[in-house]
């Protein structure tokens, strides 16, 4: 795995996250490593396995009752734990791209989508609205949109979810960061679009020679689309592997998440059912 | 046609929305029988009209053309009692498709009530039990139940009225893998215990394949094809849709190997949804 890596751009040493809740403390993320290098690094989990707030965690995203401490937290030579808010909001967009689930919710729905485009370039690089305005058109044709002058003037109820997933991308990658955090980009896609956005999202990961977090939930996107994946059990990694050989997984949860999961050509009576072991909270992890 | 083994029989159905100058046929002219004691899965993207078609046949849409027959009983529009008895409904979400503020037993009480029946005690405990929760789960509220809990509920909500037929709107696509797991091994469960006739909506082939005996494929409102299960494991589906439907699941899933360049535009092909 380590061969694959280059340069390491993001480096996470023992991350905790704890959120206040009035019945306590709750440990959402506890105690996780892992580095990011040019490659495309999977993170699957289950709902409040802590995969989210990891991702957050990088951005400095987190809500307010939550606090995330670790030994290191770093992108490049920036130790994002003591950054300034200032510089934060040139890591946010500028450096690390956030692409989010639905693009329903993550475009401003009173903006005409090629504004916003525009509007990100400006923010993070300057120059003058003609400038902005060509760069987002050639950006909507870099995610293969075929009509980029029309798209452009769309309000964001005016494009499907496949279209508006391509616009976030485009969005996020016009001010070329070098780090690109997904979360469920594609969840609220049908099949078929899927297919479309994640090959445009490859092309493009490729051809730049970007970091990729792809935060998911799901198994085999996740072993189709990566380099490397971490699943992520209860706030902690339990287990990582080249995506190639996630069929030799070791960790029972691991195992059980492959073992549940209904499939086309291979047809069982019955799936199996996870019987989750307390031992896996703090049991042994298989890196 | 009709046999005395067809449980839903559904011809030339049409259901259009919108008014008079912009008129969308949802579901355009479908026709379909699904056998008693059969799992009948009907598959699409957002947008095919699959919801659609199983809300007419739960009788929540009742403003549609064509000839709908329920147990060999034309059914109109308007139904009665028995009817909306024998036709029960669990629906995708099951965080919206609970009352957030009623517990678990005046929900299951609701239906009782409506439509009369007595032991209704015994019944919520035996409902209860069937999806395997215990009797404690009674007094609780949504808010005190996992996702999985929750649509166990909601699949007891609509077994407590012993129907014949479960409507299935994608019951598990709001749960984790594992829970998923649970939910499919539970409903096929009940269904080995006797007397029920699922139609199951789904965009999972997964899931479609592992639950169902038949299926058709939906695109723009009508079925393209309609395929043993099979048939459609076997890769003996021949219309084009169903083929990229199957390759776009088989792509990104099933542990294959990435196709190297899908071919979406493939010009034969129903364009993928841009608007």
């Amino acid at each position: 795995m380590a061969g694959a890596m280059h340069e390491p751009l993001l480096r996470v040493e023992d991350l905790h996250v704890s959120f206040r809740t009035h019945r306590g403390v709750v440990d959402a993320v506890r105690g996780v490593s892992f580095q990011v290098g040019r490659e495309k690094v999977g993170i699957v989990g289950e709902s409040g396995s802590g995969k989210s707030i990891t991702g957050r965690s990088v951005m400095r995203l987190l809500p307010p009752a939550a606090e995330a401490r670790a030994n290191r937290l770093s992108f490049r030579d920036i130790d994002l734990l003591r950054a300034s808010e200032k510089q934060m909001l040139d890591i946010r967009g500028g450096q690390i791209g956030l692409i989010m689930q639905d693009p329903k919710y993550s475009l401003n729905p009173v903006v005409r989508v090629g504004d916003q485009i525009a509007e990100a370039y400006r923010l993070h690089r300057g120059g003058d609205r003609r400038a902005a305005r060509a760069s987002a058109m050639a950006m909507l044709e870099a995610v293969k949109i075929r009509d980029p002058e029309r798209v452009y003037r769309l309000y964001p109820h005016e494009v499907s979810g496949g279209m508006g997933q391509r616009i976030m991308i485009a969005t996020m990658l016009l001010a070329e960061p070098d780090l690109l955090i997904a979360d469920e980009p594609t969840s609220a896609l049908d099949v078929t679009v899927r297919l479309e956005v994640l090959s445009i999202l490859d092309e493009l990961i490729e051809t730049r020679g970007l970091g990729l977090i792809f935060i998911s939930h799901d198994l085999n996107l996740v072993r189709a689309f990566c380099d490397r994946v971490l699943i992520m059990y209860a706030g902690r990694i339990v287990e990582e592997l080249p995506a190639s050989e996630l069929e030799h997984a070791r960790h029972p949860y691991t195992q059980g998440l492959l073992a549940a999961l209904p499939r086309i050509h291979q047809r069982r009576e019955r799936l199996a059912v996870m019987q989750r072991d307390p031992a896996w909270l703090d049991g042994p992890t298989y890196r | 046609m009709t046999t005395t083994e067809t449980m839903i029989a559904v011809d030339d159905l049409v259901v259009s929305f919108g008014d008079d100058d912009e008129v969308k046929r949802a579901v355009d002219g479908i026709g379909f029988q699904v056998r008693e004691g059969e799992t009948f899965g009907l598959v699409g993207e957002s947008g095919c009209g699959k919801s659609t078609v199983l809300r007419v046949l739960a009788g929540l849409n009742p403003t549609y053309a064509g000839s709908l027959r329920i147990a060999g009983r034309e059914v109109g529009p308007k139904r009665d009692k028995a009817l909306m008895k024998s036709v029960q409904m669990v629906f995708q979400d099951p965080y919206g498709s609970l009352h957030p503020r009623q517990t678990v037993n005046a929900q299951l009480m609701e239906p009782l009530r409506i439509q009369g029946l007595d032991d209704a005690a015994g019944r919520v405990e035996r409902a209860l039990g069937a999806v395997g929760l215990g009797p404690a789960f009674r007094y609780r509220y949504p808010h005190q139940l996992s996702g999985g809990q929750r649509q166990r509920v909601a699949i007891a909500r609509a077994l407590i009225l012993e129907p014949d037929i479960l409507l299935l709107d994608e019951p598990t696509s709001a749960l984790d893998v594992s829970v998923q797991a649970e939910v499919l091994n539970l409903l096929s469960d009940l269904k080995a215990a006797g007397g029920l006739t699922y139609v199951l909506v789904s965009h999972d082939l997964g899931v479609i394949a592992h639950m169902c005996d038949r299926l058709a494929v939906m695109t723009e409102g009508r079925i393209v094809e309609e395929l043993d299960v099979q048939e459609l494991v076997a890769g003996a589906a021949r219309h084009p849709y169903t083929v990229t439907l199957l390759r776009a699941s088989e792509t990104y899933g099933e542990g294959g190997v990435p196709a190297a360049a899908p071919a979406p535009h493939d010009a034969s092909l129903p364009e993928p949804r841009k608007t």
